[in-house]
């Protein structure tokens, strides 16, 4: 089974403040901002080149810890569904690691 | 005597060619617009030359002549629909009968469609905002009232314009030193129980006041009328959740350059955004004065 492969989607402008922050997504024909906690930054940030969902997994419990009920492939499924419904990211099932 | 002043008469402005017959040069939002009124009755042409009578003048638009975006032209006539717009070679003597409300339609669309070329032409140039605005006609001291469409700006608008300068109640543009380029649009006055329809008012005839000095924005606010509120609430807004809540009512954002630093960048000179919730307009007196008592 391939793992799925996360990629940011390509932004027209980003913004951090204090660790938080907005992106805009869009072209000529009109624009949408999303804001995003740290940890939606760091997914985007991680996965600007796509990364495997499981190697992204491990680099955000690096950096934020791991759930307290253990489970980080569905907090981080959860996280990155979420993220690809406001169109932040994109998900690749057909790539990655066989 | 031409209806239109001629730009070239202007010291210092570019010459402009003369606008054909029937055709109305409209200066607004920095840019300049054909309105092409040809083939339209007499008593449709007057009703357009009188709504538009505060985007006649050369520098309504907020700049030098010389400097104004072409937004290109505006074709009224093709607004009457198919059948009525293959006959534009000849003038017709009056509009469809039947229809009571026909030239108001036909301002209203007009309108809009004036909005949109306007806008589209000023595309990645200025910041651009759903928005309604007044100055202090002495300072150029100007209150942005950011808002959807049908929420509250052309009220605000009205209730204050008497004191204050109209500049517009539809779209605010705003350069990236902070001048506002008016659009001395006319004020669309919702019909009731027509609710579909809009007068199409200028705004000289509502006891509008006309600008003074050069507007710049003094300060921002999101308006939300709520009925039920009593008084005046005004919560200073997070930078973030502002950018979030301004983003959907602005224009072209993204073909500007730096799109979300010039947002943060007018919050910050203005004082910051805020949200404010009411229920009558009268009520922002104080909110308003305020903010167009500031200096630059």
């Amino acid at each position: 089974m391939r793992d799925p492969v996360v990629r940011a989607v390509e932004a027209v402008d980003e913004l951090v403040i204090d660790g938080e922050g907005v992106v805009l997504l869009g072209d000529a024909s009109g624009g949408r901002v999303v804001r995003l906690s740290a940890l939606g930054l760091a997914v985007r940030s991680l996965t600007a080149g796509g990364m495997p969902l499981g190697a992204l997994g491990v680099r955000l419990a690096a950096e934020f810890g791991v759930p307290e009920d253990g489970d980080l492939d569905g907090a981080v499924r959860t996280v990155v569904d979420d993220l690809a419904a406001q169109g932040v990211v994109e998900v690749d099932p057909g790539e990655g690691l066989a | 005597m031409p209806t239109v002043p001629s730009p070239s008469a202007q010291k210092g402005e570019t010459a402009l060619p003369a606008p054909a017959d029937g055709v109305v040069r409209l200066h607004a939002l920095g840019a300049r617009l054909s309105l092409d009124l040809g083939g339209l009755p007499d008593e449709v042409t007057r009703a357009f030359r009188r709504a538009w009578q505060h985007c006649l003048d050369p520098r309504a638009g907020g700049v030098d002549p010389a400097d104004e975006v072409d937004a290109g032209a505006f074709v009224v006539g093709e607004r009457l629909g198919e059948r009525l717009g293959e006959r534009l070679g000849e003038r017709l003597e009056a509009l469809p009968a039947g229809d009571d409300d026909a030239t108001a339609r036909l301002l209203m669309r007009t309108t809009q469609g004036v909005t949109k070329a306007l806008i589209a032409a000023q595309a990645g140039r200025v910041l651009m905002l759903h928005a309604g605005a007044l100055s202090d006609p002495a300072t150029g001291a100007s209150v942005v009232y950011v808002a959807p469409g049908g929420t509250g700006k052309t009220t605000l608008s009205r209730t204050f314009g008497d004191r204050l300068a109209y500049l517009t109640d539809e779209t605010v543009a705003v350069t990236a030193d902070g001048w506002i380029l008016p659009y001395r649009k006319p004020l669309s006055i919702r019909r009731d129980p027509h609710r579909g329809l809009k007068d199409e008012v200028p705004a000289g005839e509502l006891g509008l006041r006309g600008p003074g000095a050069r507007p710049w924005v003094a300060g921002v606010v999101v308006i939300r009328r709520d009925p039920e509120m009593h008084g005046v609430a005004v919560e200073p807004m997070d930078v973030l959740d502002a950018i979030v809540t301004l983003a959907p009512e602005t224009s072209s954002l993204p073909l500007l350059a730096r799109p979300l630093a010039r947002l943060v960048d007018l919050g910050e000179s203005t004082g910051g955004f805020r949200l404010v919730r009411y229920a009558e307009a009268v009520d922002l007196e104080p909110l308003i004065s305020d903010i167009t008592g500031r200096t630059r």
